[in-house]
């Protein structure tokens, strides 16, 4: 479970990026953030995290008040950083080399993420969808309760991106984790989430959610049906409407 | 394509070959005291070694370059490291480190004799101070240049101040290190030999001073020719230790 509340942050040089932010992720529930770049997402997601502690407001994951880093939390993040000097397989380890322990066994995220046979590969030798994949298999390594994704495919081609949200799709509900996405891509969140929450501009706060009636398994098909154009419109109409005075 | 990468490869082969050869041509003009050819020094070179002169001179000097190399290397490590964790370490350095760049430290070499004797002793501190600044630059450049996705990702997960060091710092500024070894090799050899040249009985800057005061030119060059041998020996084993690596040859 993810409760944010009334969260802002203000960085040093007195940019506000976020003012009371105020959401809540029910356990295993999949919400997914919309808002305009710079609305302050990742700084939302950071906070979660524990990478950047909030200047008001607080963070509780799981029931604990967030204060600084904690195992329980994966990150799916744009840039799949993975560690040059490692192969694939130990970077998907990596998790076990800094004190966590693997809930799953290597070889099995690599089936998981579609990569079976790359573990001795280097990560130069990967492309852009396979790095990503990589960094889904680490981030899922621990089986953490709750994942956060800031934009996770935002740097793949469209078809890439298409397939690896799928894949997304079906291992978040398979292993039932709490899910929090932040992204602009609307089809993305519709896909993806049980719930889409759009921001306002910075400083970011949520404006409206939209409840996706779509069921699971989610396909892509599915964007054509009248439901996810309707959970489309809606969100728009948030974003357009913007904040209310 | 074969042609072209054959000459390709014969090149350097060629370039020498010709030094070689115009070297001889000249000598033929001179004394051999003032230019021996290529023929006699590595004659005398031969000889040297199977004398076992050469091998015994070399072998001190090596044995001032390589630890002095190592101790230079270690502390610059360590002095990176620290300046890059803590700001205040860092920019207390930062005007030591930038005037570093400019200052040939071989010229404190006699200042190293006065206090500590001209022993072996003092040739180490004089190489170890010459390696440390350049070793201490690249560590920090290469702390710096992790990127600050790599950062989060290993604080995401909690990691402690010592896994961050082993696990990303120390691992991300390896082929900085090496790097800096590299030259610090070179520099190393440097101080070694100036350290003899100044005061010593033994070692190649000793061996080199030793057949200048005798004339000897062929001798001095043979000794050259050692010193360029170990020179080249340092740089291709820290080659070989780079190609080593892990993921080898990466960014
Ligand atoms: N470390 C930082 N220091 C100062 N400002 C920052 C920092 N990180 C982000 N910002 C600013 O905060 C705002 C929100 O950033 P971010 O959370 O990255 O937005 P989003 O992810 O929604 O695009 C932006 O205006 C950005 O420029
Ligand atoms: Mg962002």
């Amino acid at each position: 479970m993810i409760d944010v509340e009334d969260v802002s942050v203000r960085y040093p040089n007195g940019l506000l990026a976020l003012e009371a932010m105020t959401l809540r992720v029910a356990p295993g529930e999949f919400v997914a953030l919309v808002g305009p770049s710079g609305c302050g997402k990742s700084t939302l997601l950071r906070a979660i995290a524990g990478l950047h502690p909030p200047t008001g407001g607080v963070v509780r994951v799981e029931g604990a008040a967030v204060r600084a880093p904690s195992r329980r939390v994966g990150l799916l993040f744009q840039d799949p950083a993975l560690l040059p000097w490692l192969r694939v397989a130990d970077n998907i380890a990596l998790p076990a080399t800094l004190g966590a322990s693997l809930a799953t066994p290597v070889d099995d995220l690599l089936t998981l993420v579609e990569l079976q046979g790359f573990g001795r590969a280097w990560p130069r030798e990967l492309s852009g969808g396979m790095a990503q994949r990589v960094a889904l298999a680490r981030a899922l390594a621990t089986r953490p309760p709750v994942l956060l994704l800031d934009e996770p495919f935002g740097a793949l081609d469209a078809l890439t991106r298409e397939a690896l949200t799928a894949r997304v799709a079906a291992i978040t509900r398979e292993g039932a984790s709490t899910c929090l996405l932040v992204t602009h891509a609307i089809g993305e969140a519709i896909f993806l989430a049980d719930r889409v929450l759009v921001a306002s501009p910075r400083p970011g706060r949520v404006l409206g959610e939209v409840v996706v009636d779509l069921p699971r398994p989610r396909r892509w098909e599915m964007e054509a049906w009248p439901a996810f154009a309707r959970a489309r419109s809606e969100v728009r109409a948030l974003l357009e409407a913007g904040p209310r005075p | 394509m074969t042609a072209r990468s054959a000459a390709l490869r014969a090149a350097p082969l060629l370039g020498i070959g010709a030094v070689l050869l115009v070297w001889q041509t000249l000598s033929l003009g001179y004394p051999p005291f003032i230019l021996p050819g290529p023929v006699l020094v590595f004659n005398r070179f031969v000889s040297g070694l199977a004398s076992g002169v050469l091998l015994r001179h070399a072998a001190v000097t090596l044995a001032e370059a390589l630890p002095g190399l190592l101790i230079g290397a270690a502390l610059g490590l360590i002095v990176g490291i620290v300046a890059t964790r803590s700001a205040w370490v860092g920019r207390a350095l930062a005007p030591l480190i930038v005037a570093s760049q400019g200052v040939p430290f071989v010229a404190v070499a006699p200042l190293i004799f006065l206090w500590f004797g001209s022993g072996p002793l003092a040739k180490i501190i004089v190489c170890a101070v010459i390696v440390f600044f350049p070793i201490a630059v690249n560590v920090m450049a290469g702390l710096r240049a992790i990127a600050p996705q790599r950062r989060e990702l290993v604080a995401a997960h909690a990691a402690t101040r010592r896994d961050t060091l082993l696990r990303l710092e120390l691992p991300a500024a390896l082929p900085y290190l090496l790097a800096g070894l590299r030259v610090g090799a070179t520099l190393s050899m440097v101080g070694a030999l100036a350290g003899e040249f100044l005061s010593a009985d033994r070692g190649l800057g000793f061996f080199i001073n030793q057949a200048m005061g005798a004339y000897d030119t062929a001798l001095v060059m043979a000794g050259v020719l050692a010193v360029v041998a170990l020179a080249l020996g340092l740089y291709g084993a820290l080659r070989a230790l780079e190609q080593a690596l892990p993921g080898g040859g990466r960014v």
